[in-house]
């Protein structure tokens, strides 16, 4: 991956709800090896960006690029084996199977992506082993050992988001979409979860990119934030410059803080 | 272990509900029997699309293209049965296949509405081109099934072909189930937006399940040709598929045994009482409230408590 190409590259995103323009002509790039925050107010149109970035909706205008090639318009599931991964808002867990098997399918179902994927079972067989091992060495990582052989469904919510973000990595994501990780969770999971964090950008190489309303978190963990409201981007920044920013200021923390 | 149980016990109810009419040899339980089977088989395609968690009301439609198909082919071009058996699964595998990609789009409510509209496309289709399904007359004299030249007259031939083809689609559903196609199914219920998050193509598992149920549909719509030797169009009409899917709710829409089971309790009926038939409908709807009420998984919810067939190994 040579240093000019960026790892993600966005121009002129736009997508409406009917009239709400939930994502207006936004622009940004994401360099590699970055953990960047995207942060705004309710409605700001965080999610919706994630969406259209992992192909979950389709932009009105615009185009995306991961790794220098366009991936707008493309269907979730490709873009998630180009190597986007994103981890949900809500703990999203399969029911009725332990947490070792979750990130196990996990690593595996992008090799059965397509229906005639079933028939190619060699190498299918392969596929398993490696994720198997995957799994063994994720386990260790998200310190989710203790918890392998029990149902996913019966764990403590903190937990649950955790294997959220596992699951995500056992595909291999070069760049992973966070949406609210910490959302839900007591001060120590969501001490647990930024350092999850800051391990997977410094252990593992994985860019970041987060929506978080816990600002402390956000302005702790990352390298750059963006800020949008009602659609648009208002900062962009490192976040002790961000944070300074009187837009930004303004419209997230409202009028009455502004210096 | 209960599994295993459950799978010897499938066999063991196929074979009886072979043997028993052979062994009775009277033509009315043979005729019951291949009733069941093929409103089974129609059943069982039904259930294929509860399994992705998608209601199609489009597969009795599919169950009447293979059986025009499996009959114009025999009858007007001559192929020999075997070979018009299977087309009679491939040509509605190929429609659904063609069309999948535009109904599967939608879920709910509106997948409903728009196989429910196909379906009645569908026979419009066989009622108005009349040169060549005969419109409301149907089409007659067609011949009968015949398997390596011999030609199954007999209702107890034809019985047994019936029974063979029901337990082969069931042990391939079971068979597929099993596997990585039964994760990624369970999935698709379960939590689609995850498991396209983790790489699979949603759209295209549902098209395909969708052609699979098509096919399977056509296969008893070739068996209901051969065997009674007379179609016409009002037998593949929306009720069709709410009688599969009464059959499904009936025997257990969890398990692939339920529609089996519940074609074995609900598709004699008609034929025994005869001059209830027009209370049928009534029936099967106060039926459909108390098991909704009393028994939410069916009859085999009863039987084979938190046993689900072919989810996850
Ligand atoms: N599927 C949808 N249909 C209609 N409107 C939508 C849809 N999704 C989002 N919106 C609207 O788009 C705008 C942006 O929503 P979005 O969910 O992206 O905000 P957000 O920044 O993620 O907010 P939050 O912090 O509450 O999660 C909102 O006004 C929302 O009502
Ligand atoms: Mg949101």
């Amino acid at each position: 991956m040579s240093n000019t190409v960026p790892r993600l590259s966005v121009r002129d995103l736009r997508r409406a709800f009917g009239g709400i323009i939930a994502v207006n002509n936004v622009s940004f790039d994401l360099a590699a090896d970055h953990i960047t925050g995207l942060i705004g107010p309710n409605g700001a149109g965080k999610t919706t960006v994630f969406n259209l970035l992992a192909g979950s909706l389709a932009p009105n205008s615009g185009t995306i690029a991961f790794e220098g090639k366009p991936i707008n318009g493309l269907n979730a599931s490709t873009i998630a084996r180009r190597g986007i991964a994103r981890c949900f808002q809500s703990a999203a867990v399969f029911r009725n199977i332990t947490v070792r098997d979750h990130i196990v399918r996990a690593g595996y179902l992008k090799a059965i992506g397509r229906p005639l994927d079933l028939l190619k079972r060699r190498s299918l067989a392969g596929y398993k082993k490696a994720a198997r091992d995957r799994a063994e060495e994720l386990l260790d990582f998200l310190e989710l050992r203790h918890a392998a052989d029990r149902d996913a469904a019966t764990l403590a919510y903190g937990h649950q988001k955790i294997l959220g973000v596992g699951m995500a990595l056992a595909t291999q994501p070069r760049l992973l979409l966070a949406d609210e990780p910490a959302a839900g969770l007591n001060p120590v999971e969501t001490t647990e979860m930024t350092e999850l964090l800051r391990r997977i950008r410094y252990d593992r190489g994985i860019d970041v990119l987060l929506v978080e309303h816990d600002l402390r978190l956000v302005m702790k963990l990352c390298d750059r934030i963006i800020a949008l409201n009602a659609g648009t981007i208002i900062a962009d920044g490192p976040p002790n410059i961000v944070r300074n920013d009187e837009a930004f200021i303004t419209a997230y923390l409202g009028a009455d803080h502004a210096p | 272990m209960i599994r295993r149980w459950s799978f010897v016990l499938s066999v063991a109810t196929l074979l009886a509900y072979l043997l028993i009419p052979l062994l009775i040899n009277q033509i009315f339980y043979t005729h019951l029997a291949i009733l069941i089977g093929i409103h089974a088989i129609l059943a069982v395609s039904v259930y294929l699309m509860l399994k992705i968690g998608q209601l199609s009301l489009a597969q009795a439609g599919f169950m009447g293209i293979g059986a025009y198909a499996s009959a114009l082919l025999t009858r007007d071009v001559g192929i020999p049965f075997e070979a018009a058996l299977l087309l009679a699964g491939v040509i509605p595998a190929l429609i659904a296949g063609a069309v999948g990609p535009l109904l599967m789009r939608t879920k709910g409510v509106h997948f409903v509405l728009l196989t429910f509209a196909f379906g009645e496309v569908i026979v419009l289709t066989f009622v108005e081109w009349t040169s060549l399904f005969g419109g409301n007359n149907g089409i007659s004299a067609i011949p009968p099934a015949s398997i390596l030249g011999l030609q199954l007259i007999a209702p107890s031939s034809f019985l047994i072909l019936t029974v063979i083809m029901l337990s082969i689609i069931l042990l391939c559903c079971h068979v597929a189930f099993a596997g990585d196609l039964g994760v990624v199914v369970e999935g698709l219920e379960r939590n689609e937006p995850l498991q396209s998050s983790l790489g699979v193509n949603a759209l295209a598992y549902r098209c395909l399940i969708f052609s699979g149920s098509a096919f399977i549909a056509g296969l008893s719509g070739s068996l209901y040709a051969h065997y009674l030797s007379f179609i016409s169009p009002e037998a593949f009409g929306f009720w069709t598929t709410v009688n599969a899917l009464i059959l499904n709710v009936i025997g257990g829409a969890q398990f692939l045994m339920g529609p089996f089971l519940g074609a074995l309790l609900l598709a004699p009926l008609p034929e025994i009482f005869r001059e209830w038939v027009h209370y049928q409908r009534v029936l099967y709807g106060v039926a459909l409230l108390l098991l909704m009420r009393g028994l939410p998984q069916g009859f085999l919810g009863l039987i084979l408590p938190r046993l689900r067939w072919g989810n996850n190994r």
